[in-house]
């Protein structure tokens, strides 16, 4: 193992972010830039970390998750380096490491957990086969993009196929639970949901199901994390046979699986990794099942990923919605009793030009949309009028919509395809005082 | 109140691009109009509905198609019979490509269809993916979504379905989309087809009156002038948007 990078390609590296930064460009640009300069970056400079590193891949709750077993494992003592910008390729983890190392070509860290695009994984895996790998789910997703489900169950075996040490899947996907027997090698921990809460959770079979008049069958196994109860905000899961109860940052029940997920993660993590146990430097760190819980439960959410906005005295969250079992989920998760609800549905090519799947979402948690906007906004209406939706008003303008929205008092949500998610949380962003500063920090 | 069945085919294997909505908004429709519509949900091996009045069949993924293949060539009898009956049916994507004669795949194997539609579809290596904009003369401008490597041409002289305007349709050289014999409509425009296409659902709704109740006339229904407005907007926006 190579104990630094080339001090040439930090440099070039680090100078392209500090131009980018004053020109306020894209992340990914010095990742792209070293990654072409120099193949074996990525190698040299995870190869580095004493704890290695975790990927993190499915169709949904990527950012999510990464974010909780990232920021878990600062709370609980480690130097963890991410991408949390959102930035899922493998130059955008590139971009993410590069503020980090010394001029000398080291990078100062522990760990590393990065969220991984489903196709970009297989090629991030082919460079550096990662530590660990946690996969959430396979759905579909942005076909335009994407391609078929099948496709992308083969990438993500592929990821599972190169985690060296430790593999997290989720039991309640019968897709990513056969991820299972194909491998020997890793240490693999699945995690997934009591029964009595598969309603929340839907996979793309269950809607199909549904759709039909039949109800689907739920998957229950086991699994050495299982998210057991939820109530309000407090959240209880069964960690290896005992019930842990927490009080959640993150909202939306939908997360509280994600959660899981995490917890399972760095638990499996903790098992493996014999540096934890016998480098002074860490053993005195605790990773019992309370201190983990803990830490996920502390998180706060990722950006436009259930994120809440104090505006004129209303509360206002913010949901991304970009496929079928991820709109379902959300809908079924989120408490919408009382709260205007507005839908946002932009069609370029990052939130998928095929709108297809929106008739594929299941409603019947929704009454009335107050606002529906976007470029396809009147899709979007329409397909809310033909599931017997009653909406107020359709507009192609996001700011004149939003603006509307907010009007008059009350708690509101927001449901929203990427590319209009952006749109919105600058304007929320700007209107919310107690935020104003952040507005470019997260781009 | 007047009972329509409709038949929606391989729900769980064909409709992986969002075309069950065709059989909401059909279902829609028909109430709207005053009908009682009876949806009959067809999957391999069921038993098949003793009357139906309409069909319908959407996009699956590769491996959806191969596990339909056994029953549908079992069907494609009594497919035909409805067809050559007049009952007004719409497929698309890969159950427009199974109700033609035949599929070519990349390896130079012929999977036979049900032979509905005198056409034929080749395999090739790069996909038609994008908005796909049309102009048909019953329906007017019909805009949708294609996603597809199959591409399909007619083995003997039929009615498209319309004109391509922009994106590819059938295939990349004959500038037509979709066929239509008798009143059975293959196409590849998902959206799904009929949400910004509604003259396309009434004309399914007025032959499945005709074929069951004898008039086509559909009564007027003041719940549509509304949904009616949105989805010509939505077919405005749609027919400017990129590729």
């Amino acid at each position: 193992m190579k104990n630094t990078s080339s001090p040439l390609s930090v440099a070039v590296g680090k100078s392209v972010q500090g131009a980018c930064r004053v020109l306020k460009r894209g992340h990914s640009l010095p990742g792209m830039i070293v990654e072409k300069l120099d193949k074996g970056f990525l190698a040299s400079a995870l190869g580095q970390l004493p704890l290695g590193t975790m990927i993190v891949c499915g169709t949904n709750g990527k950012t999510t998750t990464a974010r909780l077993i990232a920021q878990a494992l600062s709370s609980l003592g480690l130097k963890t380096v991410t991408n949390d910008s959102g930035a899922n390729f493998t130059r955008g983890i590139i971009s993410s490491l590069l503020p980090l190392m010394t001029p000398t070509g080291k990078l100062p860290c522990d760990i590393g957990v990065f969220e991984l695009d489903e196709a970009w994984a297989p090629v991030f895996c082919r460079q550096f086969p990662p530590s660990y790998a946690l996969i959430l789910n396979c759905c579909r997703d942005q076909l335009d993009r994407y391609g078929e489900r099948d496709a992308v169950e083969a990438m993500l075996s592929e990821v599972a196929s190169n985690a060296k040490k430790g593999l997290v899947l989720n039991a309640a996907d019968r897709r990513v639970k056969a991820f299972s027997s194909r491998f020997r090698e890793a240490k693999t921990s699945f995690y997934g949901f009591d029964p009595s809460l598969a309603n929340l959770f839907p996979s793309d079979e269950d809607l199909i199901c549904m759709r039909q008049g039949y109800a689907p069958s739920p998957q229950s196994d086991s699994a050495s994390v299982v998210l057991r109860k939820i109530t309000g905000n407090l959240a209880t899961f069964e960690i290896e046979g005992r019930q842990i109860s927490v009080e959640m940052g993150i909202n939306g029940n939908f997360n509280f699986l994600n959660a899981a997920a995490a917890i399972c993660g760095i638990l499996n993590m903790a098992k493996t990794c014999p540096a934890l146990k016998n480098s002074p430097r860490f053993k005195n760190l605790d990773f019992s099942l309370e201190a983990v819980a803990k830490a996920v439960s502390d998180v706060r959410p990722a950006f436009g990923r259930g994120e809440g906005f104090e505006i004129g005295g209303s509360r206002v969250e913010m949901v991304l919605v970009k496929n079928p079992v991820g709109f379902s989920s959300a809908l079924r998760s989120m408490p919408l009793e009382g709260k205007e609800v507005m839908v946002a549905l932009n069609d370029q090519s990052a939130d998928g030009r095929d709108v297809s799947w929106i008739y594929d979402v299941d409603y019947s948690n929704l009454s009335t949309v107050k606002a529906v906007s976007g470029e396809r906004a009147f899709d979007m209406a329409l397909c809310l009028e033909y599931n017997g939706k009653k909406v107020i008003r359709a507009d192609l303008d996001i700011e004149k919509s939003l603006m509307r929205f907010l009007e008059g008092g009350g708690d509101k949500i927001i449901f929203s395809s990427y590319t209009s998610m952006l749109s919105i949380r600058k304007l929320l962003l700007n209107l919310d005082k107690s935020k104003g500063g952040n507005l470019y920090a997260a781009d | 109140m007047r009972r329509i069945d409709v038949l929606s085919l391989y729900t769980n294997d064909m409709s992986f691009y969002g075309d069950m909505g065709n059989v909401l908004i059909i279902s829609k429709r028909l109430s709207f109009y005053g009908f009682e519509p009876v949806i009959h949900f067809y999957n391999p091996g069921d038993s098949f509905p003793d009357h139906v009045d309409m069909v319908f069949g959407g996009g699956g993924q590769d491996s959806g198609q191969k596990n339909i293949f056994d029953d549908l060539q079992k069907r494609g009898e009594k497919l035909r019979q409805l067809a050559s009956q007049g009952v007004p049916m719409l497929m698309i994507c890969g159950m427009y490509q199974l109700f033609g004669k035949y599929f070519l795949t990349n390896s130079g194997k012929k999977i036979p269809g049900i032979s509905v539609f005198d056409v034929y579809t080749e395999a090739t290596l790069d996909r038609l993916i994008g908005n796909l904009v049309e102009e048909s003369k019953l329906f007017g401008r019909l805009v949708g979504f294609e996603n597809h490597s199959g591409q399909t041409y007619f083995s003997s002289p039929l009615h498209p379905l319309g004109r391509v305007i922009s994106g590819g349709g059938n295939n990349s050289k004959d500038k037509v989309d979709g066929a239509m014999v008798n009143n059975a409509i293959g196409t590849y425009l998902h959206g799904p087809v009929l949400s910004k296409n509604p003259k396309l659902a009434d004309f399914l709704i007025g032959k499945a009156q005709l074929g069951r109740y004898g008039t086509e006339k559909l009564p007027s229904s003041p719940v549509l002038s509304r949904i009616d407005e949105l989805a010509a907007k939505g077919n405005e926006v749609a027919s400017k948007r990129p590729r």
